[in-house]
């Protein structure tokens, strides 16, 4: 227990794979002490059966790609945690099958969906095995979020993301972003609210006490500011680890000896 | 349809005090309030440089020591309870730890250990406690008379080890307060020494304006104005609109001098330097003559807003500002909690 202890403090759940990788000091600076690295994977329609001629037909290409390479003495150096994210984007509960096959979900720390019609919202919430509900900002929220689907994902222990840093890009997804952290207001009270910044460089990510200030236009008051990016983000890695160990109550791991207090 | 309140933000709340006719002991109880300063600025009016003996009480004598990868088992050992807590004050305060997202721990001179512990770790220790806003929980050890010692040493041997900044003054004159390095050099962990840094200013004023006949937070503002160099007189409003605080009878002199010392700054530092402040200033001749004592809170530790709050790790921001006047003493404190 003694050396095993993270501190995960506060989180930016949401970076953008083209990030690079050396300006990432500067989320440091500015006051957080966890990332994700975000990939994601857009919706591909169905390809037409098409007759395999000499391939193997057994041969599938798995739907969700490799997660981010972090160099190892980066990860050594750096003194953030660094988690790995990927952003599916669906429209039915086909998705769960391919998402089943794939062996390189696995790789992946945080499963966050964006759910783009009604029913993919409801399989969502109610079924699929997920971190984070997010949304597009680019465009308006295709469908209504109903309070009992906002309860029902609550209860399962989803976390609904609002990013920021499209807010700074666009005006266009400024109006969307509020308006759906509105929206989440109004339906459920602004629970298992998540900020992220949604960054692609280093200029659109701002500083921990920023983040909570802007809360209070995303309809947050203070106390969910502050637990939007330190208390919701530490229960779901919390929920995430639970998720990637299965059921489990015991967790073993290696204590450096050195360490150990000479009696 | 709710809709949430996106029009009536409140400000910051900001905590003030001001209080006059004070004498030195009334001044030192309200500095012995808090135990960890992070640095103090002393200001004398109508001097090039600020007099020797003020500089040296502040930085001879006041090392302070960084121990390194040091378990809190080590605190309830009977032999350094013996030999530091009941043989001096002890004044130890956890390095770099942010007091939103981490376990900290102090030891103050009334032998307290006072743990600050995030709600996941405290549900495992064992240990009873008090709940502390944002999902913290503060216990406190005391040590000079502490019972069931196994069942606190299982419990502070699950925390993980802390960097500390440690000062010691012994009760007895001719102890060494450097003891307690070699106590933990002895013990095989990393100290290190580190002594105040000190920087010197002497900023280019027209007249002083004098405590009697300004508003003391005018007047801390425009020290604090000249501590960072900063200019007095803007020219165009749009960056600054600063104006120097209206006095009727200023003290006509156009020499100031402030320094600025920086480091782990304890209680009985600053009453030295205060009595030493208050004899210098009844020394001078000129009516209405003040020197300035301001002290800076480090930002991430046990703070106590006043005798009547309780004393709480709080990421803040407080400075208390002491000006000393030939007749009484005024106390003026300002300060602010980041996160509410």
């Amino acid at each position: 227990m003694q050396n095993i202890e993270r501190v995960w403090g506060f989180c930016d759940l949401f970076i953008e794979k083209n990030f690079d990788l050396n300006k990432v000091h500067y989320i440091e600076k500015l006051g957080f002490n966890t990332i994700a690295l975000n990939t994601h994977v857009e919706e591909v329609s169905e390809e037409p059966k098409k007759k395999k001629k000499k391939n193997d037909p057994t041969e599938k290409k798995d739907y969700v790609p490799l997660p981010v390479e972090i160099p190892e003495n980066f990860k050594k150096n750096c003194k953030l945690n660094i988690l790995q994210r990927v952003t599916l984007e669906f429209s039915d509960s086909s998705i769960s099958l391919k998402l089943n096959q794939s062996d390189n979900l696995k790789k992946y720390d945080i499963i966050a969906v964006v759910p783009k019609t009604l029913q993919a919202f409801q399989y969502a919430c109610g079924s699929l095995d997920i971190d984070v509900i997010t949304f597009d900002p680019q465009i308006r929220i295709p469908f209504k979020v109903s309070r009992k689907l906002y309860r029902q994902a609550v209860e399962r222990g989803i976390f609904f993301e609002v990013m920021y840093s499209a807010a700074i890009r666009d005006s266009m997804s400024r109006k969307n972003i509020i308006s759906a952290a509105h929206g989440y207001h109004a339906v459920g009270k602004s629970k298992n609210i998540i900020v992220s910044s949604g960054a692609e460089n280093y200029t659109q990510c701002r500083g921990v006490h920023d983040v909570i200030n802007l809360g209070f236009i995303l309809g947050l008051n203070s106390n969910q500011s502050l637990e939007a990016i330190r208390d919701n983000t530490q229960r779901l890695i919390l929920k995430m680890q639970g998720r990637k160990c299965g059921k489990h109550y015991m967790e073993v791991s290696h204590v450096n000896e050195n360490k150990l207090n000479e009696e | 349809m709710l809709c949430p309140e996106i029009w009536d933000f409140p400000s910051p709340k900001v905590v003030c005090s001001n209080k006059k006719c004070l004498t030195l002991n009334s001044v030192s109880k309200i500095v012995e309030l808090n135990n960890f300063y992070r640095n103090v600025i002393i200001t004398c009016p109508d001097e090039l440089h600020t007099p020797r003996f003020i500089e040296d009480s502040l930085l001879d004598d006041s090392d302070y020591y960084e121990v390194a990868n040091c378990p809190l088992t080590e605190f309830i050992d009977p032999v350094f309870i013996q030999k530091f807590i009941k043989t001096g004050k002890l004044y130890c305060l956890t390095a770099n730890t942010n007091c939103m997202i981490q376990n900290c721990a102090a030891l103050t001179p009334d032998g307290i250990l006072t743990l600050h512990i995030l709600e996941s770790t405290y549900q495992t220790l064992g240990i009873e406690g008090t709940k502390r806003p944002h999902k913290f929980y503060q216990i406190e050890i005391p040590l000079k008379d502490l019972k069931n010692i196994s069942r606190v040493k299982t419990a502070l041997e699950k925390l993980k080890l802390f960097d500390f900044n440690i000062s010691w003054v012994p009760e007895i004159e001719n102890v060494c307060p450097s003891s307690i390095a070699k106590y933990f050099c002895n013990k095989n962990y990393k100290v290190s020494s580190h002594s105040m840094s000190i920087e010197r200013v002497a900023p280019v004023i027209k007249e002083v304006p004098t405590i009697h006949n300004s508003d003391i937070d005018e007047v801390v503002e425009w020290i604090g104005m000249l501590a960072h160099d900063a200019n007095l007189t803007p020219t165009e409003s749009y960056v600054s609109t600063y104006a120097e605080p209206e006095c009727s009878t200023p003290i006509k002199t156009s020499r100031i001098s402030i320094i600025i010392v920086k480091g782990f700054l304890t209680p009985n530092i600053l009453i030295n330097t205060s009595k030493l402040l208050e004899d210098y200033v009844k020394s001078r001749d000129f009516k209405h003559y003040w020197a300035c004592l301001s002290v800076q809170s480090i930002e991430e530790s046990l703070w106590q807003w006043n005798t009547s709050s309780p004393r709480i790790f709080q990421s803040q921001n407080a400075s208390c500002n002491i000006f000393f006047t030939q007749e009484s003493h005024s106390v003026y404190t300002v300060g602010q909690l980041k996160y509410t």
